[in-house]
């Protein structure tokens, strides 16, 4: 089990890395973190005949507020999304669900651009990017340019991010302090992906009311998926069992789930329906401890 | 003679410090001059006819220095297969497939070449020419009429039929109160040891030299010799530091057959080492059986007869020895506790197109337990009655020990009823159900599952092999320095032999552990024996290590007598020699040592120089073969053990946590009590792996879906809870120092344990558990749909549900 | 602008020597460890990532060295079990897991000690419930684990003390 030849590069700034991206782009893959790209490489399930290792592009790495909004580099590990103070201050649910992708090893080598370009539907930062519509900016020799979360994802392991683009950043604007947010997943074992997961973020108006919901489901489909229908249900209703029950029903609907090894199509329907519910009740008691 | 008195204390591993500093030497770890590396090119197909492998583009890739078919290597040494066993059907395979491919993984062609990269990139350029064949990979679908043959001139796929019936089971059926019927499945699943297999062969001067990483290099010795027409004098086996076998090393793989020919055919060292793919895909697989359980109970529980009608899927067939052995002992084993002379079953070993199945710890007796145990619960269930009450009243008693089974086993020794009431005693179950209770209140589903089981230890290879014995051989010498050297064929693939085979050398000649080194492993460094597995370390191989020690020491005593001028009644203690009751009048044994190799002038009339033995233990209550009713005493003995399980569900996700874990086991004496918790925590943990996790799935298409470790799923350290550990001793009975085996037993109980306890937790929801591994999605499933299927009842009694 | 190359001369410092070679840029670091460095005690057990036995310190951190190129760790500092004992002493982690009976075949045990080390290093004072979380990257198929964690959890104990 070892991989291809492949022809390597590792420039030092994301212009020199676009600019290989554009000569290549069909035949080329960015190696970031590596820990879903090396497998496929070991197993020759992808063979590359150029990797691009951004690795050395100081740039990326690193998360910094800027302009009132938090900046995650496409470069970020997950194990400092995971312990960054300023990431569980702005945007915990980041925190929460980086926190729980694999292992130490792997949220010390994997990055946030990374996982959220190999989209994977059951990954956890694909999910939780969509439920905090985080925009993320993508550069390639064309020029730079903001993708909203709800138009990256297209179809299974694919984003509409062009073969000469890549994930610089992504930006994120804080959450008020009447949000709250939960990430629960339920896995085979500890550290597999989930068999699904829920990202919820829920924002209480002044009187107790929910003003907003967002929803995001992974595992559910071949792309992470928003519960739109659920979150309607939301609006505006006050925070009790009953309406996340009902939220949590529609939410669990939301997607086309399918049946693999590891879960049936008819169990990710059901323990979908009970993680909503329970994501919602703890976003919702998150929120209210502000 | 007085030891030294290491048996049965816990004492630390000579083997870590090695392992701990990376100084382990493992197959892959071994530096072979020139060693040019194998990729195997296996079948993407699960049934076809290969009509053409075109090599010449991997011929011409960079770094290749041969390319092989089936075809070319199949004039070069006679097929594997296992003629000899006179009551299976015959099949045969070559290294490599010639003409057809039986299972997706099949080894099909063979690139060589001076890197793993490069044999890889080579492989990627080959080309073969499939004419599939219509698959038949489920096994019910296999033995129905007219389903794809695997071997045509079979004219059906039974490997193996026995059928077997003693005591007067009908007419138990016709006393009977109740009589159930269910269906128990035990799925594909096994070992995986963290390192995967891997050989190396080298061929110089007209001997072959072949490192396995394997649990029997004799066994691989004389299987390769046959198969290559070299005597086995020019045939020499290493087992290197072995990174875990659990059975699945105990077998003679093709490729060991390949690599070997690949060496003569080259002259020049060639190295294999199996990937993980590989490894899920063409390693052993076994533990698939189905059992169509009917079991006449009285109303008060006293089980009168058992039927077993029992599936067992063996895959393609091609590996030696076949996974009918298995299959076997479950079999033979379903009744095994209990006092139940009317007992019928009807095994059918079938072949279907998946990998072959083999040796996994437990070696058939998981699945054995699992059918008994959860028919237990069922009948306890049916008749209202507690299940370890049932237990109790059909365990078989201490006064009826030794005791022969219905398929006659031999029972040597054991208090079972006194193990289970121990176990549920300690464990507190009262209490557990006022904890149960209590969770109850606040929302949590916790559930206790209670089981006990025999674990078969010692056993004879003959019957499946028509080779070997139950036997084992040893050699201990005293060096001229007086250091111990112990010689065995028992090779150590994490069993701690270094330590506890010194232990039993050490006190069988009075000296410290520290100056014992136990050399094994090598065809050539070696005396002959058969390998370790089928729990033969504490049995049979220390048996012998035992008995060469003490023919060894008879004539240390006899020299040192001579030397201090007294009648020999000496003992040994701290590397010293000394006339009984006496410790300050003796010899030490360096000296002795120097007037065996030495001073040979003055030995005593009649001795040798040289201060060497070599022992031998043949246990002498192991039948060779069944008798013509078809019974036979496997094993030289039988531990027993009860296990409870503390499960907590998650009703709404389907989760299940195992959160404690209780064990009272009597394996007899204990040679380091440290080592055996340590077997029993590691067995329980693969246990836990094939109730909840571990599964080899094949689609209908007969493509292996958990082909990588992302999706076979291994307990991690979350998913294994602490163990609590009790023993008790009943000393083997026909085993020196009363040893029994313990390696097994962790691996049999978990599966019905679990099963039991989710059952237990789900009581209000009226579920059953008749399958693992118990998932997720088969919890919701059951409880979605699990009202009241508890069994189906033939003949009185009433559905009682929760 | 740099160009793409087949191979690249890299240095290493691994266990505190300084590495300097030519690699093919496919060889993953757990091959140029094993074949090129001859450090033949970090093990590989699956090459996709989850056994966990290939994991050594790369600037002081757990990675897993079947999951990174060889080319990679250019200019890092690693290390790998043979540099965890000095002078022919045990590091007490090291002691701890023959004292706990942590290890029966060995194989896993080199990845599940570095996993360990660095779980220390993050966590001084962690619960058993934390270990068995942290160490659930690294698969062992011997022991059941316990002896690891209790391991784990009295070289904790005595660093506090």
């Amino acid at each position: 089990m070892k991989p291809a030849r492949f022809l390597y590069a590792d420039p030092d700034s994301v212009d020199e890395a676009v600019s290989l991206l554009a000569e290549h782009g069909e035949d080329a893959r960015i190696l970031a973190g590596g820990q879903s790209l090396i497998p496929l490489m070991n197993m020759r399930l992808a063979e590359p005949r150029y990797l691009i290792d951004i690795n050395r592009i100081s740039q990326l790495a690193g998360i910094r507020p800027e302009d009132g909004e938090l900046v995650i580099g496409a470069l970020a590990r997950h194990a400092a999304l995971a312990s960054s103070a300023e990431v569980g201050g702005t945007v915990p649910l980041v925190a929460e669900a980086a926190g729980l992708i694999g292992h130490p090893q792997i949220r010390h080598r994997g990055t946030a651009g990374g996982s959220i370009a190999e989209a994977d539907p059951a990954g956890q930062l694909p999910a939780t990017l969509l439920a905090v519509t985080l925009p993320l900016k993508a550069r390639s020799a064309r020029g730079s340019r903001r993708i909203p979360a709800s138009d990256l994802f297209v179809s299974f392991l694919t984003t509409s991010l062009a073969p000469d683009e890549m994930i610089t950043e992504l930006r994120i604007p804080k959450l008020s302090n009447r949000t709250g947010s939960a990430f629960l997943e339920v896995a085979r074992r500890r550290g597999d992906f989930a068999m699904v997961g829920v990202a919820a973020v829920v924002t209480l108006g002044d009187a107790g009311a929910i003003d907003e919901a967002r929803i995001a489901l992974a595992a559910m489909d071949v792309t992470p998926v928003r519960a739109h229908e659920a979150e309607g249900v939301l609006q505006s209703a006050q925070p009790t069992g009953e309406a996340f029950r009902e939220a949590a029903e529609r939410a669990s609907r939301a997607g086309h789930a399918v049946t693999d090894i590891h879960a049936t199509s008819e169990y990710r329907v059901s323990a979908a329906k009970v993680l909503v519910e329970r994501a919602l009740q703890l976003a919702v008691s998150r929120a209210r401890e502000g | 003679m007085s030891g030294t008195g290491t048996v049965g204390t816990p004492i630390l591993r000579k083997e870590d410090r090695r392992f701990l500093t990376g100084r382990g030497s493992y197959i892959d770890d071994l530096q072979v001059r020139g060693a040019l590396s194998v990729a195997i090119v296996r079948s993407v197909q699960p049934h076809a006819l290969i009509e053409g492998i075109e090599l010449g583009a991997a011929r011409c890739s960079g770094g290749v220095e041969a390319a092989f078919a089936g075809t070319d290597l199949a004039p070069l040494a006679q097929p594997l297969s296992m003629a000899a066993v006179p009551f299976v059907k015959h099949a045969a395979w070559h290294a490599l497939a010639v003409d057809r491919a039986r299972f997706v993984g099949e080894p099909i062609a063979a690139i060589v070449a001076t890197d793993r990269y490069r044999a890889e990139d080579a492989r990627a350029l080959v080309e073969v020419n499939y004419q599939p064949l219509e698959a038949v990979v489920d096994v019910e679908a296999a033995v129905r009429p007219g389903a794809p043959l695997l071997y045509d001139e079979w004219k059906d796929n039974l490997l193996l039929r026995l059928p077997h019936e003693a005591g007067d089971v009908a007419g138990a059926f016709d006393d009977a109160d109740v009589v159930l019927k269910e269906r128990f499945q035990s799925q594909r699943y096994t070992g995986v040891p963290l390192e995967t297999r891997g050989c190396i062969a080298s061929y110089e001067h007209g001997k072959l030299t072949l490192w396995s990483s394997t649990q029997w290099p004799f066994m691989v010795r004389m299987v390769l010799a046959e198969a290559l027409g070299i005597p086995e004098n020019r045939l020499r086996v290493v087992a290197p530091d072995v990174g875990g076998g659990f059975g699945n090393k105990q077998h003679v793989f093709r490729e060991e057959l390949l690599v070997s020919l690949l060496a003569v055919q080259l002259e020049r060292p060639v190295k294999w080492i199996e990937d993980r793919s590989e490894n899920l895909l063409a390693g052993v697989h076994s533990r698939e059986q189905i059992h169509e359980v009917e079991i006449a109970a009285k109303s008060d529980g006293r089980i009168l007869g058992l039927r077993d009608r029992i599936l067992a899927d063996i895959g393609s067939g091609a590996l030696y020895f076949q996974g009918f052995a298995p299959a076997v002992v479950t079999a033979v084993s379903v009744p095994n506790p209990y006092d139940l002379p009317n007992y019928a079953f009807d095994l059918a070993c079938v072949v279907t197109n998946k990998a072959p199945c083999g040796a996994y710890r437990g070696f058939g007796m998981p699945e054995a337990t699992f059918a008994m145990e959860r028919s237990i619960d069922l009948v306890a269930r049916h008749l209202g009655l507690a299940p370890v009450d049932v237990r109790i009243r059909n365990l078989i008693r201490p006064d009826q020990m030794p005791y022969r089974t219905s398929t006659g086993t031999l029972l040597d020794s054991g208090d079972y009823p006194a193990t289970l009431e121990q176990a549920v005693r300690s464990f507190d179950l009262p209490a557990f159900r006022k904890e149960q209770e209590r969770a109850r209140a606040g929302g949590r589903y916790l559930g206790v599952g209670v089981v006990n089981f025999v674990e078969a230890s010692g056993p004879t290879m003959f019957p499946n092999a028509n080779r070997g014995g139950a036997y084992d051989r040893a050699m201990v010498r005293v060096e001229p320095d007086a250091s111990v050297t112990v010689f065995t064929g028992l090779t150590s693939q994490g069993q701690s032999h270094e330590t506890s085979f010194a232990q039993v050398a050490a006190d069988a000649l009075g000296v410290s552990v520290e100056a014992v080194r136990v050399v094994a492993g090598d065809t050539e460094g070696t005396v002959f024996g058969l390998g370790t597995w089928g729990g033969r370390g504490s049995t049979v191989g220390a048996g012998a290590i035992r008995a060469a020690a003490e023919k060894l020491l008879e004539k240390i005593l006899s020299i040192a007598a001579s030397i201090l001028q007294v009648p020999p009644d000496l003992e040994t203690a701290d590397g010293r020699i000394h006339v009984r009751d006496d410790p300050g009048s003796g010899v030490p044994l360096v000296d002795v040592a120097r007037v065996a190799y030495h001073e040979t002038f003055r030995l005593p009339k009649g001795q040798e120089p040289g201060l060497e033995a070599i022992g031998v233990f043949d246990p002498p209550n192991v039948d060779p073969f069944p008798d013509q009713s078809g019974l036979m005493n496997a094993c030289v003995t039988y531990s027993n053990a009860a296990h409870i399980a503390v499960v907590e569900v998650d009703p709404g996700l389907g989760t299940v946590k195992v959160l404690r874990y209780h064990v009272v086991e009597d394996c007899g004496a204990m040679i380091n009590p440290m080592v055996v918790e340590g077997q029993i925590r590691g067995g329980i943990a693969q246990g836990i792996g094939g109730a909840l996790y571990e599964e080899l799935v094949y689609d209908e298409n007969g493509q292996l879906q958990s082909a990588g470790l992302m999706d076979y799923l291994m307990p991690t350290a979350s998913e294994v809870p602490r163990v609590h550990i009790e023993h008790r001793e009943s000393p083997a009975v026909y085993v020196p120092g009363g040893f029994k085996g313990t390696g097994e037993g962790g691996t049999i109980g978990p599966g019905a344990a679990i099963a039991a306890a989710v059952e237990d937790a789900l009581a209000s929801f009226g579920v059953q558990v008749t399958r693992t591994p118990v998932s997720p999605s088969l919890v919701l499933d059951l409880i979605e749909k699990g009202q009241g299927r508890w069994g189906r009842i033939f003949r009185g009694g009433e559905v009682c549900s929760g | 602008m740099k160009p793409f190359v087949g191979e690249r001369e890299i240095s290493v410092r691994v266990n505190g020597v300084e590495h300097h070679a030519t690699v093919d840029v496919r060889i993953l670091l757990a091959d140029f460890l094993r074949q090129d460095l001859g450090l033949t005690g970090t093990h590989l057990g699956c090459e996709q990532g989850p056994c966990g036995a290939c994991t050594v310190l790369l600037n002081g951190e757990a990675v897993r060295s079947c999951l990174m190129f060889a080319v990679q760790a250019n200019g890092a500092e690693i290390t790998t079990i043979e540099g965890l004992s000095r002078n022919g002493a045990l590091h007490p982690l090291q002691e701890s897991f023959s004292r706990n009976h942590a290890l029966q075949c060995g194989f896993c045990t080199p990845g599940m000690v570095l996993a360990a080390l660095d779980l220390l290093r993050r966590h001084p004072q962690p619960n058993e419930e934390l270990v068995r979380a942290e160490l659930s990257g690294n698969l062992c198929r011997c022991t059941g684990y316990e002896g690891i964690v209790d391991a784990v959890l009295e070289v904790a104990g005595r660093m506090q003390s």
